[in-house]
């Protein structure tokens, strides 16, 4: 079985820059069936613009893009009476809450990670995600609106309105100075060696035969309020994320302060290759008098053996009058079982008590942090991404036998 | 407890958790188990020049590493999925060629150094009813040091920690120890309650006693043992590297277990491939390792011991009629009972209640599920032992180049020993 495209199952996989998330919603009455036909007819407009073929237009295959798809089933899917034969029990317990009537609450129940207070609908609350990245900009943008259009025309086809809605449609890039919006280097540490594939790839004996050679594939959509972050002073900065901000050089406790590594002659950043001894921080206790147990590189390295392979895109929102900037995070990951992301976001000593970092004084002299107001979501979903089908549409073959 | 945060200086080791005084006579004799059990493992590295120079046998000055992993063991789920292993450990009974050799039921699953025992009671109806669960992390070798330096002060925490004043010599040991020797009450104890340990020589034996078959006193799988503790540490903490754009950098801890150059022949390759597919044996390794790449040494910190941490447990996803299960006191954690680090929990209501343990719902997500057993309650907690790194003390260590493996390991692959023996045991396909 091999791992479906889009996913950085290997570190030789690499997916292109430039993403989009499209996540589906079957409308009243779509059977599975009616769905896999509306997936199918997609995916074969999808294989069409991979080889640059647009709709209606002569192929152009020069402007591809790169173009990669991923696909994956939703506890949205399973949810309705009947769905118990297809399994995904395990997504099903993981699913993502929703957002409070009004706005707000929090992802999971008790979870430190709350919706935007004006989020009132998880748009990624669905039957499918669609994930598309590319090496150039175009080619998602554009495969999202043709993809968009033949859902609509699906809706013309069978006069009875649209088998399938968009729930959600997110664009974002990745950077290539490999900072976030926080100004410090991201995804130094990440699952980077061969054990990526062991955090990515659910097992061959898993309960979801249909799932066996695939992966989970999580997605949040957050927004950062840079303005909390921005009134924080650069050494509280560095205490939170664990890292100095200009080099990303792990931080180490030294008492109640914190100290760094330096690093290799002739190197400015930590992702120097001379600089791997040093790339990984050193363990430290939440109950370091310091606060760096509490910071975001040690809560979520504390359990090194649940680790998730992240893949994440930036994004930045302009909106209203006068422009509003959003800056923000399409946290993507995968991982070979969604309990890793969820105990993740749950568990007190990773990030259910903050959900970027904190740290609690022991006595007068240590550092209280936290940021509780610096990350909202506005979506929050989790996936079932089954392996390839050699060219089919992955899981074509689940969506059959149940429906 | 000590200050885990700040650096300790100390001589020996007190009690797991600090949760019992210890006469002199007997932290002597602990502390002795303890370098006993070093000893025994550092024998495994007769081809490894220079083994155990990063990982001390006693108490060092250093800074707390936190090590720790999911106790939901690995192996089975990698090789039955997921509800499959979940109802092997949960079981209380599993059949087997071999009884007074596995523990029982699905407790010789085990083997991530947490052990529990779901225990049942009827309801109104007389329906037999999972009523609580009683999770221990507590180390076999404190307790037999115990039974055979004082075979009284045993008796009396056995009833403690089972909340049992039932609980007699007979049960903990099958016969009245006062008239054996030493060497006779380990045996008998080992028959009886702990089982014997990994290294046993001859024919390994499970416990026949009470205390261990039909509840949880400490743990007493031979794979979760202090010896396997320090031997996985052991075999971590080597100053292995490899040469990459002219640096020398860390190896991928996979390397370890896969291109080790202590362990060669083809069988101690094929275990080793199993082990990195646990949870426990790569988490340990991993601190050893980096510490060792640093030039540092580790040791267990004192209190020695594995331990739950309370904020590594989502308890809160524990519910009953919508409100978490704590506020009625049904998290009780013990061994010690005061801190935030523990090594025995026990999760439900008491006797004296109405209700029953899947009365209780999961609410991780969503969609809520009723707690059913212990397996469940495994997903929601870490547990592990507390090291300790001392600074290092050589700025570039002699390290120790390897060859990249030449092949990765995947865990769960249909040809993996575990999963072939496992398989058959169970008689799945």
């Amino acid at each position: 079985m091999v791992m479906q495209e889009g996913v950085g199952w290997h570190p030789d996989a690499r997916p292109g820059p430039f993403f989009a998330m499209l996540c589906l919603r079957r409308t009243v009455g779509t059977s599975t069936s009616d769905l896999k036909d509306v997936m199918t007819g997609l995916w074969e407009i999808v294989a069409g613009l991979k080889r640059g073929q647009v709709p209606g237009l002569p192929a152009e295959p020069a402007y591809a893009g790169g173009l990669l798809c991923t696909v994956g089933y939703g506890p949205r899917l399973f949810a309705e009476p009947g769905a118990e034969g297809a399994g995904a029990a395990e997504l099903r317990e993981c699913a993502f809450d929703r957002p409070q009537p009004g706005g707000g609450g929090a992802v999971l129940p008790g979870a430190g990670l709350q919706y935007a207070s004006d989020a009132t609908d998880n748009g990624a609350d669905a039957d499918v995600a669609v994930q598309l990245v590319a090496d150039q900009q175009a080619a998602v943008t554009r495969a999202v609106v043709v993809l968009h259009r033949h859902l609509q025309e699906q809706g013309s086809v069978r006069d009875q309105g649209a088998a399938v809605n968009v729930s959600g449609a997110w664009l974002g890039y990745r950077r290539e100075d490999r900072r976030s919006w926080l100004g410090f280097h991201d995804g130094v540490d990440n699952v980077n060696g061969p054990e990526r594939y062991n955090t990515v790839t659910v097992g061959p004996a898993a309960d979801d035969r249909w799932l066996r050679g695939g992966t989970y594939l999580a997605f949040l959509r957050l927004e950062l309020d840079l303005d909390v972050w921005r009134a924080l002073m650069p050494w509280e900065q560095e205490l939170l994320v664990g890292r100095e901000k200009a080099t990303g050089v792990p931080l180490d406790p030294a008492g109640h302060e914190t100290t760094a590594a330096s690093l290799a002659a002739d190197t400015t950043t930590v992702f120097a290759r001379a600089n791997l001894p040093i790339r990984v921080p050193r363990p430290v206790d939440l109950d370091n008098p310091s606060g760096l147990g509490g910071s975001h590189v040690q809560r979520t390295r504390r359990h090194p053996g649940l680790r998730i392979y992240r893949q994440g895109y930036e994004f930045l929102d302009i909106a209203g009058s006068p422009p509003r900037l959003q800056p923000g995070l399409n946290f993507v990951s995968f991982q070979c079982s969604p309990n890793r992301i969820v105990e993740m976001l749950r568990t007190p000593s990773w990030l259910g008590a903050h959900s970027f970092a904190g740290a609690r004084p022991r006595s007068s002299g240590d550092h209280l942090l936290a940021v509780p107001g610096l990350l909202r979501a506005r979506a929050a979903g989790i996936f079932a991404a089954p392996a390839a089908d050699e060219g089919r549409l992955p899981g074509s073959a689940m969506l059959a036998a149940w429906g | 407890m000590a200050q885990t945060g700040r650096l300790q200086a100390v001589v020996d080791y007190s009690s797991p958790g600090a949760a019992d005084e210890l006469s002199p006579p007997l932290r002597r004799a602990w502390n002795d188990t303890i370098a006993r059990n070093h000893r025994d493992a550092l024998e495994e590295f007769a081809k490894v020049p220079d083994a155990g120079r990063f990982v001390s046998a006693q108490p060092l000055l250093g800074m707390p590493a936190p090590t720790t992993w999911t106790p939901v063991p690995r192996q089975l789920v990698s090789c039955l999925g997921r509800s499959r292993a979940r109802a092997v450990c949960d079981a209380d009974e599993l059949p087997t060629a071999s009884p007074g050799q596995v523990l029982a039921g699905g407790r010789e699953w085990q083997n991530e150094y947490c052990e529990y025992r779901v225990l049942r009671r009827c309801d109104a109806s007389g329906t037999l009813r999972p009523k609580r669960v009683e999770i221990t992390t507590e180390l076999r070798e404190y307790w037999l040091c115990l039974a055979v330096e004082d075979p009284q002060r045993v008796l009396s925490l056995a009833r403690e920690v089972l909340c049992d004043e039932t609980v007699g010599l007979l049960d903990l040991f099958g016969c009245d120890p006062s008239e054996l020797t030493p060497a006779e009450r380990e045996s008998a104890f080992v028959a009886y309650t702990a089982g014997s340990a990994v290294r046993n020589p001859t024919l390994r034996q499970a416990p026949r006693g009470r205390c261990n078959r039909e509840r949880a006193l400490f743990m007493c799988h031979p794979i979760n043992g202090l010896d396997d503790l320090f031997f996985i540490t052991l075999f971590g903490g080597q100053p292995f590297a490899r040469q990459s754009g002219g640096a020398v950098v860390p190896v991928p801890l996979m390397w370890i277990f896969s291109a080790n150059p202590g362990f060669t022949d083809s069988q101690d390759r094929r275990q080793l491939r199993d082990t990195y597919c646990r949870h426990a044996d790569p988490a340990a390794a991993g601190v050893a390792y980096a510490a060792a790449f640093a030039g540092s040494r580790v040791a267990l910190a004192d209190p020695p011991g594995v331990y739950l941490r309370r904020e590594d447990f989502d308890a809160s996803a524990l519910r009953y009629r919508s409100r978490p299960i704590a506020e009625r006191g049904w998290v009780r954690w013990r061994r010690p009972d005061a801190g935030d680090r523990h090594q025995r929990v026990e999760v439900g209501p008491g006797d004296d209640e109405d209700a029953f343990l899947d009365d209780i719902q999961i609410c991780r997500g969503l969609t809520a599920v009723p707690l059913t057993g212990g397996f469940q309650l495994l997903e929601l907690l870490s547990v592990g032992p507390q090291l300790v790194a001392e600074a290092p003390r050589l700025p570039v260590p002699e390290r120790r180049l390897l060859d990249p493996p030449t092949s990765d390991i995947r865990c769960g692959s249909h040809d993996s020993d575990i999963c072939t023996q496992l398989r058959a045991l169970l008689g799945t396909g």
